[in-house]
């Protein structure tokens, strides 16, 4: 089991993300945050990661990050009202064709259209 | 005194810019950060309804004043308190702290029935208010350089604005305010210093203007008068605290003096209902004169005419009624429970006593639309009616102009308002000040959008960029 620690920039402790294999991509990253932090329909905010050594940015969702990472997160206003990039990281099927780190959970088909007030409780990936 | 030297204010919405919810403004100038305000978005849960915190570093906040007790500026606080590395200071009026207490585990349980992604619990709760130093209105706090001093500013029990001085520049942050007397609350007061460089104002009804209150009063009796009489149940869905009680002391004196209206039983559901009867005996000295007169015949805030209901096992649905019920937006809890029960029913009815947030079902009701979704995701037919009439107790487009006027400062930051009607607010202001010879600046940052103000040496302030 593999694991990358994430932090949001303001919080105090990290969690974690396990995973099978030796890294994961930025898409699945993002999506196994906003599962286990059950951020909602993510229209209202884009999410961005950052590798808390460098600092540097994941811009691209197909890049992969090595497993034992610290992760950087920060929730930011989204470029128009209601049209945040985080929505896109619900889906769990992101553009990643070849998929090197497998999520032991799915959980993405239990999100409700009417998200909102009802959150599917989904454990944390390897609970 | 550093000659030619400028110094920069800034001043950056992490939550209600632009928006109602989640109040939250940065202050930054001379090395001293200061957060007004610290709530959460009613329209979103967990971590997706806090302000934009990731923008910020915690620890290098000096002090967070909070304004008053309504969740949408103090319900973030014990996660900001006790889940990032924030280790400043924490300052609001003893009934804000008071009633925060109670508000916010009552928040907690309700959104713990409904979510799992609850951001602090109890522990969380007792622990923040601990850190909660209190204040009195007109008390001068000076922490490292930072003087400040809570005004009245009507609204709920121990709302207060703040005067901040950084530096000889001074600023008012009004929170949320109104400057009309209700039945137990002051208006809103006018700090008394002579010049304000940069005033912070809610514009929550933009260029709207409220109906006067005793007409206001009038129509929502006789709303749910109708309503009653017709066979029907009327629900009311209120914060379990603060424009609650006035609500309450309208529906007490207009059963009192309405013999025909006694058999209609009047409930007020909420499990806080006998905390905050003594909270707001505790502080009824803060209340108007009216009220304080009349305390001392009988306590008002013992009604006569309303039973109080801790939970539906002691509720009969057996005829008409009226149930105030919180959450005040109907996004959960029982307030929604009643709603989806009673909306198929066309004697029914629902009064909205107050603003409702973009996203809620509040909101979204008051479309009278033919169907509504239930928490469940059924859809249901609205049959019921559907009314608003506020009390919530904001300024309207007179009463904040004229505030304004009053304060006249250099720059004006509008916050706690939908785009719409900020920016209304905004152009309504410009063309009122265009003919000065120094107009005022009126600004409406998005959140986590910077304004930046130059300071030269004292009150000299120049806008660079905008
Ligand atoms: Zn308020
Ligand atoms: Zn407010």
């Amino acid at each position: 089991m593999s694991v990358i620690y994430y932090k949001f920039k303001s919080a105090k402790d990290y969690d974690t993300v396990t995973f099978d294999g030796i890294s994961l991509s930025v898409f699945d990253l993002k999506h196994e945050i906003m599962i286990s932090k059950k951020l909602g329909k993510g229209t209202d905010f884009d999410l961005s990661v950052y590798n808390a050594q460098t600092g540097e940015e994941y811009t691209d969702d197909l890049a992969t990050i090595p497993r034992n990472t610290s992760i950087i997160v920060r929730r930011v206003p989204p470029e128009r009202p209601g049209k945040g990039n985080a929505q896109k990281y619900l889906s769990a099927s992101g553009p990643v064709t070849h998929v090197i780190g497998r999520r032991v959970a799915n959980t993405s088909k239990n999100v409700p259209s009417i998200g909102k007030n009802k959150i599917v409780t989904t454990n944390k990936t390897g609970q | 005194e550093g000659q030619g030297q400028t110094d920069i204010l800034k001043i950056t919405p992490l939550g209600a810019g632009n928006e109602v919810g989640r109040s939250c403004i940065l202050l930054e100038f001379k090395g001293k950060t200061i957060m007004l305000d610290c709530g959460i978005h009613p329209a979103y849960t967990g971590l997706s309804s806090l302000p934009f915190f990731d923008e910020i570093d915690p620890s290098e906040i000096d002090i967070v004043l909070i304004t008053h007790f309504h969740l949408d500026h103090a319900a973030s606080l014990p996660y900001f308190l006790e889940k990032t590395t924030f280790k400043g200071r924490v300052f609001m009026t003893h009934p804000t702290k008071a009633i925060y207490k109670w508000l916010i585990s009552d928040y907690m349980k309700v959104s713990n029935v409904v979510v799992d992604d609850i951001l602090y619990d109890e522990r969380d709760i007792i622990n923040s208010c601990d850190k909660i130093e209190t204040i009195d209105y007109h008390q001068e706090v000076e922490v490292e350089g930072i003087k400040f001093t809570g005004y009245n500013a009507g609204h709920v029990i121990g709302a207060a604005m703040f005067l901040i001085e950084i530096a000889s520049i001074k600023l008012l942050y009004t929170g949320d305010y109104s400057r009309e007397e209700d039945r137990h609350l002051m208006a809103a007061e006018k700090p008394n210093n002579l010049y304000t460089d940069i005033m912070i104002c809610e514009s929550t009804y933009g260029v709207q203007s409220l109906e006067p209150r005793l007409e206001r009063e009038a129509r929502f009796t006789k709303i749910i008068k109708d309503i009653v009489q017709r066979g029907g149940r009327c629900l009311i869905p209120v914060f379990a605290l603060g424009r609650a009680q006035e609500i309450l002391l309208i529906l007490d004196e207009f059963w009192q003096e309405n013999l025909e209206l006694h058999s209609i039983p009047i409930y007020y559901a909420s499990s806080l209902a006998k905390k905050c009867m003594a909270i707001y005996q505790t502080y009824i000295n803060m209340m108007n004169a009216k009220i304080r007169k009349q305390y001392k015949v009988s306590n008002p805030f013992v009604f006569k005419h309303i039973s109080y209901l801790k939970n539906m096992e002691h509720f009969d649905d057996v005829g008409p009624c009226v149930m105030m019920a919180s959450p005040g937006m109907l996004q959960n809890g029982l307030s929604r429970e009643l709603l989806e029960m009673w909306c198929i029913d066309k004697r029914n009815g629902l009064v909205i006593p107050g603003y409702v947030v973009e996203g809620t079902m509040g909101k979204t009701i008051l479309s009278e639309p033919d169907e509504i979704v239930s928490v469940t995701g059924a859809k249901l037919p609205r049959k019921l009616s559907v009314h608003y009439i506020s009390f919530s107790a904001h300024v309207d487009y007179t009463q904040n102009s004229r505030f304004i006027e009053l304060i006249n400062p250099s720059h004006l930051i509008l916050v706690h308002g939908d785009a719409n009607e900020m920016g209304r607010l905004r152009s309504a202001l410009q063309s009122k000040y265009a003919e000065k010879e120094h107009p005022m600046q009126i600004y409406t940052p998005k959140n986590c959008e910077t304004i930046e103000l130059h300071f030269k040496g004292k009150k000299q302030a120049k806008v660079i960029g905008e």
